[in-house]
């Protein structure tokens, strides 16, 4: 692919980048604009190459993934939930939903997966090879993550009808 | 799947629509690929070379001092050209260079 033509789709591409970007560096504009442009550089510069195994989209959410933790690992020192972490339900959970607020209760692999799949739309094996596991560990994760967030949410309508 | 597995599906997805709806009124940064930014300290690399420059030739010209005189003076040079012939040099100052130098005059000593 012509360094023009790829440039005009990551272009095309740049909402739905942010986007994933804001939501691996735990909705922090400032870092996810840091990240955003790293991850162009690289591919600029030819550090990330795409070998065309992958679609585009998928390509590039890996690369932003893989940039964010960098990021978050260098400069923040977040601490990620354990695979087998159990999900914090808090207390002080408005009436209103967070949705960020909400998804950030699960822990890291399991918030990927949803997001990838029913936020950019992605197939569970498009979104396995964005989170660079294999489709069996992402199904797993999907499964317990739906599990998870569905009890966040009744929680929450509980507290509606409560209150 | 199961009519419960879609029921389940249908909230899932109405809870990221609900959520994608949202993101909508996000301030999205310009697409901008920032070639340079690598760079950023080589290009004033240049300007800081020649700062420096100008500002030592400033430093090195301030030293000669320049005298303003309570009244215009006429200097008067007998100058001899390249056919050996003396001319007059007639010009009216008001302020005067000072060159000292670094030993005793001369006309001083003796």
């Amino acid at each position: 692919m012509k360094p023009n033509q790829l440039e005009q789709i990551i272009k095309e591409l740049h909402v739905e980048a942010y986007i994933w970007a804001r939501q691996c560096c735990n909705f922090q504009d400032w870092l996810a604009k840091d990240v955003l442009q790293q991850v162009y550089l690289k591919i600029l510069e030819n550090k990330a190459k795409f070998n065309g195994d992958s679609s585009l989209k998928t390509w590039l959410f890996s690369v932003i993934r893989y940039t964010a933790m960098e990021n978050i690992k260098k400069e923040l020192r977040v601490y990620p939930l354990e695979d087998g972490a159990e999900v914090r339900f808090d207390e002080d959970v408005k009436p209103e939903i967070n949705h960020e607020k909400l998804i950030r209760q699960l822990p890291d692999k399991q918030r990927e997966v949803l997001l990838l799949v029913f936020y950019h739309g992605l197939t569970l094996e498009k979104a396995s090879k964005v989170m660079g596991v294999h489709l069996g560990t992402a199904r797993t994760h999907y499964d317990r993550a739906k599990k998870n967030l569905k009890q966040l949410i009744l929680k929450i309508k509980a507290n509606e009808q409560s209150g | 799947m199961s009519s419960q597995g879609d029921l389940e599906y249908k909230k899932l997805d109405l809870f990221f629509s609900e959520w994608k709806e949202k993101d909508r009124k996000l301030a999205i940064p310009e697409f901008e690929i920032n070639k340079e930014s690598n760079f950023r300290i080589w290009k004033w690399l240049p300007l800081g070379i020649a700062a420096t420059f100008f500002l030592a030739l400033w430093m090195l010209q301030s030293d000669e001092k320049d005298f303003n005189l309570e009244k215009d003076m006429v200097i008067i040079q007998l100058i001899e050209n390249e056919n050996q012939e003396q001319l007059f040099f007639i010009e009216s100052k008001s302020s005067l260079d000072v060159w000292e130098a670094p030993s005793s005059s001369l006309l001083t000593e003796f």
